[in-house]
């Protein structure tokens, strides 16, 4: 009886113990700087693509040009321990056929925290 | 003999106590760990550097009116460590040293890194900080870099600075 | 003897138990004070969140605009926005700055620079500047000196761009002079009395013959003065930019003058008042065309300088 009362309270400290460190591990060390650089990045990554396209009168290079910044970041990033996804959602154009507005989706993922961003609405 | 069972009984029970008072001190102790007091040089750098990044990479004081481009885009297309480290020597505290590189990815998805601002080996309690900058095929990169930027390409560098105190 | 280390064991455990329990209570019962994360926090609060205000069906980052009530007043940020942070607004820096806006306990409450003890507030000593890098101008401080009978005293510092003022940027092409005095005196009108200096720049001069180009003089009109001539030095300075130098400051007559070249004029606030104020500024070899002044008023960006803003914290 004693033995079972022991197993029990030694896997509540093990519990205590593991989650108080995580939790103020997470608080410590919270990737503000990355995920702030991440969103603003990929806004002005997406309204200078929004402008190259709209110069080039075609609006598929925008696609092209997030995948291509898209799987470079998440090289960069993973470097660093961090999952990092983005995506394009869908694009509004205007009546002269140029792009007006980008839906982008962003996720990050460290193993502690999990931040989503989905849909950033960019105007451009 | 006498009857041991009361001895056995009674060191039972004292076992017992004192592994429930054992057990009931490190739950109590252990789930208030703050190891904070460590953590503060350490967060004074960081912040130090990554506020040093994110002013040079800030739109408000960009010189060119014409391309947008912050100052430290224009520094990384055009390499220019002189000018960075200058601008750092500034930003930063007299007793601080820093390394700087460029982390970019070749074609063939190698990643390269290139040491631009060199004070020596970082020591202990030694800090990274990085910004990313990307670059276009309309920016005016210099040659040491060493490649052509198609009109659909975007290259994205991770400028990672390392500080230590001296 | 059995009886003997029996109640051996019983005692010393009971005595070990006794001593023990008070031990485990004691982290639930005081607060460990770190002074580091509350320097840390109102760093964060003052240099990345612009701030709050509202009142039950309203409010906004805008607090230097709705400073009113004081109670809607929540968070003194002074960033301009939150997708700039380390930026700083001129205005938020100004009220921070300000001793009759808000005194130094006000400030306390507001950032939270106190821990409650039982039922009493006890508030920390703090420092904040604002300090121009470079020259070492403050631009803002608030707070008490560090006093020799304080405790621990902690400091955290942030590199920010604290906006100083207003400029406007206008284009040579533009100016215009008033018709028909002279072609060659351009006229610029500064509505209302200003809080900051006056600080304009020219570039993109219509200038045909560079050596034969240059500045002389600007006279004020307005409520006080009539066709004032400024001088340098005190009313105001000229400065000029060329292709190989940055600024630099200029004598009252500036020659010659190259359609690149940027002349910048820091005029000294005190000289406007309500009303129109009109700048009228005298060239040598440049034709203006003619027409109403242009307004300096409309067109104003920020004059951003990095300083650093140090938090010090103690007990």
């Amino acid at each position: 009886m004693i033995s079972i009362g022991m197993i029990v309270l030694s896997l509540l400290l093990h519990q205590a113990m593991m989650s108080g460190y995580q939790s103020s591990q997470a608080v410590l060390n919270f990737p503000k700087e990355d995920i702030r650089e991440l969103v603003r990045e990929t806004e002005r990554e997406v309204k200078t693509a929004a402008d190259q396209a709209n110069r080039a009168g075609v609006t598929a290079n925008l696609n092209k040009t997030i995948s291509n910044y898209s799987s470079s970041i998440r090289l960069l990033y993973a470097n660093h321990g961090q999952f990092v996804n983005i995506s394009v959602r869908d694009i509004t154009l205007d009546a002269s056929n140029n792009i007006s507005t980008v839906n982008v989706s962003i996720t990050f993922v460290d193993g502690v925290t999990t931040y989503k961003y989905d849909p950033m609405v960019t105007r451009c | 003999m006498k009857n041991e069972s009361a001895q056995m009984n009674t060191i039972e029970g004292v076992s017992a106590a004192v592994l429930m008072m054992i057990t009931l001190f490190f739950v109590t102790q252990s789930s208030i760990i703050t190891p904070q007091t460590e953590m503060v040089l350490d967060t004074q750098l960081k912040q130090l550097g990554n506020d040093a990044l994110r002013v040079l990479d800030s739109e408000e004081i960009t010189n060119n009116y014409t391309t947008n481009n912050t100052m430290l885009e224009m520094y990384v297309a055009n390499w220019s460590a002189d000018d960075l480290d200058s601008d750092l020597d500034m930003l930063l505290t007299d007793n601080i040293m820093y390394n700087l590189d460029f982390v970019h990815l070749e074609t063939d998805l190698n990643m390269n890194r290139s040491r631009v601002i060199t004070s020596g080996a970082p020591v202990e309690n030694s800090v990274v900080v990085s910004r990313l900058v990307s670059l276009h095929s309309d920016d005016d990169v210099s040659t040491r870099w060493n490649l052509t930027i198609a009109p659909t390409d975007v290259k994205v560098v991770d400028v990672r600075l390392t500080l230590w105190y001296i | 003897m059995d009886f003997l280390t029996g109640i051996t064991i019983f005692l010393v455990t009971f005595i070990a138990v006794a001593l023990f329990i008070p031990g485990m209570f004691t982290p639930f019962e005081s607060e460990t004070v770190d002074l580091n994360s509350i320097a840390y926090r109102t760093s964060v609060i003052l240099v990345e969140d612009p701030g709050r205000w509202n009142n039950t069906t309203i409010g906004g980052s805008d607090w230097e605009r709705n400073v009113t009530t004081r109670a809607n007043l929540k968070r003194i940020g002074l960033a301009i926005d939150k997708d700039n942070p380390n930026v700083l607004h001129l205005n938020k820096i100004k009220f921070f700055n300000n001793d009759s806006f808000m005194n130094n306990s006000e400030v306390i409450y507001n950032l939270s620079l106190y821990r409650r003890i039982g039922t009493t507030n006890v508030t920390y000593g703090y420092n904040i500047s604002i300090v121009e890098l470079g020259d070492g101008t403050i631009i803002a401080e608030r707070g008490e000196i560090i006093s020799s009978t304080s405790g621990d005293v902690v400091s955290m510092k942030r590199t920010v761009l604290a906006q100083t003022g207003y400029y406007a940027y206008l284009d040579g092409e533009n100016l215009t002079q008033e018709d028909p005095v002279a072609n060659t005196k351009p006229w610029i009108n500064v509505t209302g009395s200003q809080d900051e200096d006056v600080v304009f720049e020219i570039t993109n001069f219509n200038v045909t013959n560079p050596a034969s180009t240059k500045y002389q003089w600007i006279k004020l009109n307005n409520s006080a003065f009539t066709n004032y001539n400024l001088t340098t030095g005190t009313e105001y300075n000229v400065w000029k930019k060329t292709n190989t130098t940055d600024f630099v400051l200029s004598p009252p007559v500036t020659s010659p003058i190259n359609r690149t070249d940027t002349l910048k004029f820091v005029i000294n606030r005190t000289l406007f008042f309500a009303g129109n104020n009109t700048l009228e500024m005298n060239f040598g070899g440049i034709d203006f065309k003619g027409g109403d002044p242009l307004e300096y008023t409309d067109s104003l960006l920020p004059i951003y300088e990095l300083a650093r803003l140090t938090v010090r914290v103690w007990s």
